[in-house]
C-alpha cells in the first residue's frame, strides 16, 4: 500500500488526477472520495486537488462539434491531396470509407445544429424562426496592432494577416463561395479553383482572383492599394458601375475615394515587405511613420515639440526590436525617444 | 475494432497501413489535450485549432515514413509544440520566443497589479493568481506532468531541457505554489484539529 504524506504523491498518480478531473467515471473513485474526507491526509489531498483543478481551468474545453468540424476538414485536406495522386479505381474502399465518414458527419452535424436550432426556435418561437434553414455563420480572424499571422483557409488558400487587420468569411467558404472582406492588410495565395472565384471585398473595392497571390491595404479607406505578385486578378469599383480593370504581375491599384481606381507599376523590391517582418519607411511624412510604427508594435506614441514641417522619413529595418528603430532613425531626423512600456514619446529637438 | 485495448505501437502500424479508423480513433483521443495544451502558448483558438489541423494532416501524409516507438502521445505533443511555437513567434515576427515568453509573463504581472487591488481573495484565487505567476517552463513541465502523464524523459525531449532541469522546474514550481496554500487558515484549521484528535 502506497503512503500518501505530501502533495506530489498525489499529482504523481494517475488515477488520482483522473479523479479530480471525472470524479464519477474514475476507477478508484470511492478510495479518493473516502480519503478526502480524512481529516490528516485529506489536507495535501485536497491542495493536491487544487493545484489539478486550477491547473486544468487554465485552458477552454474544447466543444465536441468543434473538435468534429476540424476532423472533417482533415479529411476533406486528405481526400484532396490524394485524389490526383491514385487513380480512383486502385483507391476505391478508401472513397467509400471517406465518403461514409462524411456522411456520418454530416449527419452528426446536422443533427447537433437542428437540436441547437429548435433549442433557440422554442426559446424565441415568434422572432427568428429562419434560423432552422439557415446554419452558414461568419468566421473572423483578427489581429491586434503589433502582431501578425498566417491562416490556412478551408480551400487550400492562406492568408498573412498583417497587424491590425480583420479577415472575414462565411462557414460555407469553399463550398460554395469564396469571399473574403478585409479590413487593414493581408497577404494572399490564392488556391487555383476554376469554378468558385475567389474575392476580397475591402471597402468599395472587389478584387476577383483564380488562382493567384496579391496584397491588398486597406488601412487608409480613401486609398486602397491591391499589388499583384502573380497570376491574374480583376479589381471592380464597386462605388461606381462598370468600372473594373486587371492587373498582371508587377502591377499595382490604387483607390481614389469611392471616385476611381488607377493602375500602376509598384516596386517588387518594396512591396509585400511586411510578411517578412521587413518594416519599411519609404518617405513617410512623421504620421504615416507614427502609425506604422504603432501598427507595428502595439505602442502608443506621442509627440513632444513639433518636428519641422514637410520632413519625409525613410528607412528598412528587418526584425529588429522598436528601440533600435528610434535609436537610428531618432539619430537621421533629429529627436530624443523614452519608451516607457507600451508608451512611447519622441521629443524633437526644437 | 477496439482501437483502445491496442497498444500505441500496434495502432500506429494499422495507420501505417492505411487505416483511416485507426487514424481518427487518434485524433478523438488525443485532439483535446492538445487543444488544452494549445493555451500555454496562445490565446487565439483559431491559431490552435490551424496547428492542430496541419499536425494531423502532417502524420496522415507522411506516415510510411514516420516509425512511432515510444508513445503516439508524446510525437503528438512535441509535433504540436514545435509547430505551435514557430507560428506563434512567426505571428509576432519582430521578436525572439524569449522575447514573447517575457511579453506574456509581463502581462501577467500587469494583470496581478490590477487583481491586488481588490481586496478579497480567497485561497483558491491565491492559488490561481500563483499559477499565473510561475515561470512558463515550471507551469508547462508541471502540466504535462501532471496532468498529460508524460514521463520525465519525455517532457525533457519535448522542452529541450536536460531531466535534472525538469525534475527543478516542477519542484520549484510546487514550491511556490505550496507556499501559497500552507499559510492560509485552511492548513492552520486542519492542524487544529490534528491536535484535536490527538489528545
Amino acid at each position: 500500500m502506497k503512503t500518501y504524506t505530501i502533495i506530489e504523491d498525489f499529482l504523481e498518480d494517475k488515477s488520482f488526477v483522473e479523479w479530480v478531473l471525472h470524479s464519477d467515471s474514475a476507477a478508484n473513485s470511492d478510495f479518493w472520495t473516502e480519503m478526502a474526507s480524512n481529516k490528516i491526509k485529506g489536507l495535501p489531498l485536497n491542495q493536491a486537488r487544487l493545484i489539478i483543478e486550477e491547473l486544468n481551468a487554465a485552458g477552454e474545453e474544447w466543444e465536441k462539434q468543434e473538435e468534429l468540424l476540424v476532423l472533417s476538414k482533415i479529411h476533406q485536406h486528405i481526400r484532396k491531396a490524394e485524389e490526383p495522386v491514385y487513380p480512383s479505381r486502385v483507391r476505391k474502399v478508401h472513397f467509400n470509407y471517406w465518403n461514409m465518414t462524411q456522411k456520418v458527419f454530416f449527419v452528426l452535424f446536422a443533427s447537433l445544429l437542428t437540436f441547437l436550432a429548435v433549442d433557440v426556435v422554442q426559446k424565441n418561437r415568434s422572432t427568428e424562426p429562419e434560423i432552422v434553414e439557415n446554419p452558414v455563420y461568419w468566421i473572423s480572424k483578427a489581429n491586434p496592432k503589433g502582431q501578425k499571422s498566417e491562416i490556412h483557409l478551408p480551400d487550400g488558400s492562406s492568408v498573412i494577416i498583417n497587424a491590425e487587420s480583420e479577415i472575414r468569411y462565411k462557414s460555407d467558404f469553399g463550398v460554395t463561395n469564396r469571399e473574403i472582406r478585409l479590413v487593414g492588410e493581408s497577404f494572399f495565395e490564392v488556391a487555383p479553383d476554376s469554378l468558385l472565384p475567389f474575392r476580397v471585398i475591402s471597402g468599395n473595392i472587389t478584387t476577383t482572383a483564380l488562382g493567384t497571390s496579391f496584397n491588398i491595404n486597406s488601412y487608409n479607406p480613401d486609398q486602397i492599394n491591391v499589388q499583384l505578385a502573380t497570376g491574374i486578378v480583376e479589381v471592380v469599383n464597386d462605388s461606381k458601375e462598370n468600372q473594373s480593370i486587371y492587373l498582371k504581375p508587377g502591377e499595382e491599384a490604387i483607390s481614389v475615394g469611392t471616385e476611381r481606381i488607377i493602375k500602376g507599376q509598384f516596386n517588387p523590391k518594396k512591396a509585400f515587405l511586411w510578411k517578412s517582418g521587413i518594416l519599411l519607411f519609404d518617405n513617410l511624412s512623421v504620421e504615416e511613420f507614427i502609425r506604422t510604427l504603432e501598427r507595428w508594435y502595439g505602442v502608443e506614441i506621442a509627440l513632444e515639440n513639433s518636428p519641422q514641417s514637410g520632413l519625409e522619413i525613410s528607412g528598412k529595418f528587418k526584425d529588429t526590436y522598436l528601440s533600435n528603430v528610434l535609436e537610428s532613425i531618432g539619430y537621421a531626423y533629429g529627436f530624443d525617444y523614452k519608451i516607457d512600456q507600451k508608451k512611447v514619446k519622441l521629443v524633437f529637438t526644437p | 475494432m477496439e482501437f483502445h485495448t491496442l497498444k500505441d505501437v500496434e495502432l500506429w502500424q494499422l495507420v501505417a497501413n492505411g487505416d483511416q479508423k485507426a487514424f481518427d480513433h487518434i485524433y478523438l483521443s488525443h485532439s483535446k489535450d492538445l487543444y488544452k495544451y494549445g493555451f500555454r502558448f496562445t490565446q487565439d483558438t483559431e491559431l490552435i485549432k490551424d496547428v492542430i489541423q496541419d499536425v494531423f494532416i502532417h502524420i496522415w501524409e507522411s506516415r510510411n515514413m514516420l516509425f512511432i516507438q515510444k508513445s503516439i502521445k508524446f510525437y503528438l505533443f512535441s509535433a504540436f509544440r514545435r509547430d505551435i511555437i514557430k507560428r506563434v513567434s512567426a505571428a509576432c515576427n519582430y521578436e525572439s520566443i524569449e522575447d514573447y515568453h517575457f511579453k506574456i509573463s509581463w502581462e501577467v504581472s500587469f494583470q496581478e497589479i490590477l487583481e491586488e487591488n481588490q481586496i478579497s481573495l480567497d485561497s483558491t484565487h491565491k492559488l490561481s493568481r500563483a499559477i499565473d505567476a510561475l515561470p512558463l517552463r515550471q507551469k508547462e513541465a508541471i502540466y504535462l506532468r501532471y496532468l498529460q502523464g508524460l514521463t520525465y524523459d519525455e517532457i525533457s525531449e519535448l522542452m529541450g531541457v536536460q531531466i535534472p532541469s525538469i525534475y527543478n522546474l516542477i519542484f520549484k514550481g510546487i514550491k511556490s505554489l505550496k507556499a501559497v496554500l500552507a499559510p492560509s487558515d485552511f492548513s492552520t484549521k486542519v492542524l487544529v484539529l490534528f491536535l484535536f484528535f490527538l489528545f
